[in-house]
């Protein structure tokens, strides 16, 4: 069974259609890139899929539950974690605290059971840090773990999303535009993380990112999109060669 | 032994004071945590006078038991208003709960069974000042719980970025409905306790001046955790008594300290050790920052 498939989504604001008729589905394992010029519905598409907007036609299901009309917090609940393109932090929080509020639906505790005290509290919260200081050490944060989220430069701030998404153990992430405002170098090892995570556990990754030369190298299978519908997909040698999307990017042949 | 006995009768009223700005002030901090500016809570600290009061003097409820009920009454009311109003955001947020106070007020001034602008009086009093010494010890052991559990961090998540929130799979909806309506029976207890301490209830104790006053103590004792508003209610209730042999103008020495911890100290007295730390060594980044503590667990 596939863990995400989308069938035939729409969503129109106003008159302007930002994603029409799309349908393409992702497999457990996968890193999975969305690409297409400014204004495509790249995001709009991350938005629908996570429950922040619901889509005026088309059914969408998440490991094999159809979420098409679920709230944000049922999707969340039922495994997927995603970043924004523009940064929200919990800008007051520390980088730790930042994190830990990721991993909120792993924790089932009761607020009567904190107030007693009780053993599941201290062996929730116990479990949550050691796996919180766990990510930020994955992402190169781990001396930062006290500073406010908002003391950290922007990449650090794009790493510290990741492992707030991360920390939600989730089956699948969807990371909006995360190498943006990163040097060469950062984006690279941004990669080398991403597929190191997809390989050695049971991760799923969709990726939107304008970084094309990253995105071919980085991912298994590939949706271009334009003017909000699918204009391609395959595997990253197929979509480069697609003569309509050298257009979409680069324009018509004189 | 005998003197600091006699401390505590002769200020007995204003231990009392203080100690009820500061329940009231974290009244209102909880639902602060959340994002959201409430200005009910004098409203609901009047309901909860108005019911305890008339439910030990029309049912014979004994003292405790009339707290708690009314207590019960004002968070039902609580969940009813929660549900239009926590659509409402900022100001218009504000403005309404406001109206909501108002609204109450304006109940109490023209109802005869209220007694009117006349006021309750004959209410059996029973509060007394170890009363509130031993809820507020109850309170503070639950806002420290709250600080350190994933309840408190979703809270302030919620405050922060409500649309993150709830893509980390927190119910956002019952989280405020939740730090509104406990806000809402903090404030309740307190009313219970004033009109049981002073036998008397009137109108005029619940002002839309009150309510700004408590927001106040918030803000200039500071948000970051609940000793910010602590802090605050203590400060600005003993700073007009302080500054008692200044007569008239100690109400401008209350404007101007509020005024100066506004402008030159924005997070609230609280950071005020902060303040200093910062300007010391503005180059480096503050690596023993508080929040360190904040993550250890009790």
């Amino acid at each position: 069974m596939s863990i995400l498939q989308l069938h035939g989504v729409s969503r129109s604001f106003g008159g302007v259609r930002a994603v029409e008729d799309a349908s393409f589905t992702v497999e457990r394992g996968q890193l999975f890139g969305i690409i297409g010029p400014n204004g495509a519905g790249k995001t709009t598409l991350l938005n629908l899929i996570s429950g922040l907007i619901n889509p005026d036609a088309g059914r969408i299901t998440l490991n094999g539950i159809d979420t098409t009309k679920r709230t944000p917090q049922y999707i969340a609940r039922h495994g997927l974690a995603r970043t924004y393109q523009t940064i929200r932090l919990f800008d007051t929080m520390s980088v730790r605290e930042n994190v830990m509020v990721g991993g909120h639906s792993a924790l089932s505790y009761s607020f009567l059971a904190a107030l007693s005290r009780r053993k599941i509290f201290k062996q929730h919260e116990l479990a949550l840090i050691d796996h919180v200081d766990f990510l930020l050490d994955t992402v190169g944060l781990a001396d930062r773990s006290n500073d406010p989220a908002i003391s950290l430069s922007y990449g650090e701030q794009r790493r510290l999303e990741l492992a707030r998404a991360l920390a939600a153990k989730p089956a699948i992430l969807m990371l909006d535009e995360p190498a943006a405002g990163m040097n060469t170098r950062e984006s690279e090892n941004l990669s080398n993380l991403l597929r190191r995570l997809v390989d050695t556990t049971s991760l799923t990754v969709v990726i939107i990112e304008h970084n094309v030369r990253l995105m071919m190298e980085l991912c298994d299978r590939i949706v271009v999109m334009n003017f909000g519908r699918k204009l391609k997909e395959g595997t990253p040698a197929e979509v480069r060669k697609d003569p309509s999307v050298i257009q979409a990017y680069l324009g018509r042949a004189a | 032994m005998h003197d600091v006995f006699d401390f505590f009768t002769s200020y007995s009223y204003l231990f009392y004071l203080v100690l009820l700005n500061v329940i009231l002030a974290l009244s209102v901090y909880i639902t602060l945590m959340a994002g959201q500016l409430s200005l009910a809570s004098i409203g609901f600290m009047a309901i909860g006078a108005y019911s305890s009061a008339l439910l030990a003097m029309n049912v014979g409820l004994p003292y405790p038991l009339s707290m708690i009920c009314a207590a019960l009454i004002s968070g039902t009311i609580a969940v009813l208003v929660c549900m239009p109003v926590l659509r409402l955001k900022g100001v218009y947020l504000a403005i309404t709960t406001v109206g909501f106070g108002e609204l109450v007020r304006f109940i109490a001034l023209n109802s005869d069974y209220l007694g009117g602008a006349m006021g309750l009086s004959g209410i059996p009093p029973a509060t007394e000042t170890w009363h509130l010494a031993v809820f507020l010890l109850i309170l503070i052991y639950g806002f420290r719980t709250l600080q350190r559990s994933r309840h408190g961090r979703a809270l302030v998540a919620i405050g922060r970025d409500e649309v993150a929130a709830k893509t980390m799979g927190i119910p956002t909806t019952q989280y405020k409905v939740a730090a509104f309506t406990a806000g809402a029976m903090m404030a309740s207890v307190a009313g219970s306790f004033a009109a049981h301490h002073t036998a008397y209830l009137s109108p005029g104790e619940f002002t839309f001046t009150h309510a700004v006053l408590v927001l106040i103590f918030v803000v200039f004792g500071g948000l970051r955790n609940y000793w910010g508003p602590v802090l605050g209610a203590i400060v600005l209730t003993l700073l007009p008594e302080v500054f008692r042999f200044l007569h008239e103008w100690r109400m401008i020495i209350y404007g101007i300290s509020v005024l100066l911890v506004v402008v030159f100290i924005p997070d609230g007295l609280l950071e005020f050790g902060r303040f200093f730390r910062h300007n010391r060594n503005k180059a480096g980044r503050s690596t023993s920052g508080p929040t360190a503590s904040e993550a250890k667990l009790g």
